[in-house]
């Protein structure tokens, strides 16, 4: 999705909501994959990309267009729904856990997937000592070593999606990468 | 490994993708109203209930209160009735055995997937709904139990 569409889209939005779920449909993957691979648990990552879309869907008309991909918006989001949990051990889906109470509704998620998906995870050994080691850094390391790594983002990007200067970025990769390594290694 | 090579490995790490498969959240609506199926539930149970405390008072600790007697004529006299027979198995079997199937319904979700053929059946824990699920088979149980014992202590007295 271009930046041009992508501009059209949100302005289309203003008056059709229901043209959110092309940003569902085009994001949804990437915000979970994301989620999925801090993580490493999969009913975690729905409940926390649900828990994403459904926080921009209500704050969507707040969201000023800067010639900035919306996806940053999204990873944002997405981002802080993982340190809330990474804070606390323990996550609290605010708005999805409304619905669920008010309106009676049942989340239900695909067996075949998540099978596919946990089979997956376990074939990258490699993958996964990098997860659970990250998991130990403090959050700041994490979610920059995540975005760059896992989501090959450039610092530009990850900049835009923390709001924080690229040089930061710089500097909390190159820290945040040693302090890793050590615990790889260790 | 030194910082260099670290940082490379980082770079060339194989990730599991997300992309081959799409989770899919639907969102479904609960077969049953929870809440709802909860009150009713308490409904279903207040004449049963009642009816075998009263029992309990009059011939087990034999408090012989008028307000005892009331139900235990009502529910007797249902019973002798021949248009009022159907009352007091409803009441007290059927109604609570409803109050069970929707408080059952209410609490749990069943999905199917068809290719790996693996039906998931989750409970979702609404201590409410469950509390008064236990409480409505417990009176069904109790009363079908003692139609059981009656019938074979009068089938032996005969």
């Amino acid at each position: 999705m271009t930046l041009a569409q992508e501009r059209e889209l949100l302005l289309g939005m203003k008056s059709d909501k229901k043209l959110f779920g092309v940003l569902y449909d085009n994001y949804f993957n990437s915000i979970f994959g994301y989620l999925y691979q801090r993580t490493g648990n999969y009913s975690l990552g729905q409940d926390m990309a649900a828990e994403t879309f459904l926080k921009a869907y209500f704050k969507i008309d707040d969201f000023v267009w800067r010639e900035i991909s919306v996806s940053s918006w999204l990873y944002r989001i997405a981002t802080n729904e993982a340190n809330q949990f990474f804070r606390k051990r323990k996550y609290q889906p605010g708005i999805l856990e409304k619905i669920l109470d008010i309106e009676l509704l049942q989340l239900t998620t695909s067996e075949e997937d998540r099978l596919l998906l946990e089979a997956e995870m376990k074939a990258h050994d490699d993958f996964v000592l990098v997860q659970e080691k990250l998991k130990e850094l403090p959050l700041h390391y994490q979610e920059v070593i995540a975005l760059r790594y896992f989501e090959n983002k450039d610092n530009v990007e990850i900049g835009r999606i923390l709001e924080k200067p690229e040089g930061t970025i710089k500097s909390l990769l190159s820290r945040g990468l040693e302090k890793l390594r050590a615990l790889v290694l260790k | 490994m030194n910082a260099d090579e670290f940082e490379k490995h980082m770079e060339n790490l194989q990730k599991p993708g997300a992309d081959s498969v799409k989770p899919s959240i639907d969102i479904k609506l609960a077969v049953v109203n929870p809440q709802r199926s909860a009150a009713i539930g308490v409904w279903f149970i207040a004449v049963p209930c009642y009816f075998l405390f009263c029992i309990f008072m009059k011939y087990y600790f034999h408090f012989n209160i008028g307000i005892f007697d009331i139900i235990v004529e009502m529910m007797s006299d249902l019973d002798k009735n021949p248009n009022m027979w159907f009352l007091s198995p409803l009441l007290i079997v059927v109604l609570p055995l409803v109050g069970v199937v929707l408080n059952a319904l209410a609490i749990t979700h069943f999905s199917y997937a068809p290719v790996s053929r693996i039906l998931q059946i989750s409970i979702k824990l609404r201590w409410m709904n469950v509390l008064v699920l236990l409480v409505n088979l417990s009176l069904v149980s109790i009363f079908i139990l003692y139609a059981i014992i009656e019938n074979i202590h009068h089938s032996q007295i005969k």
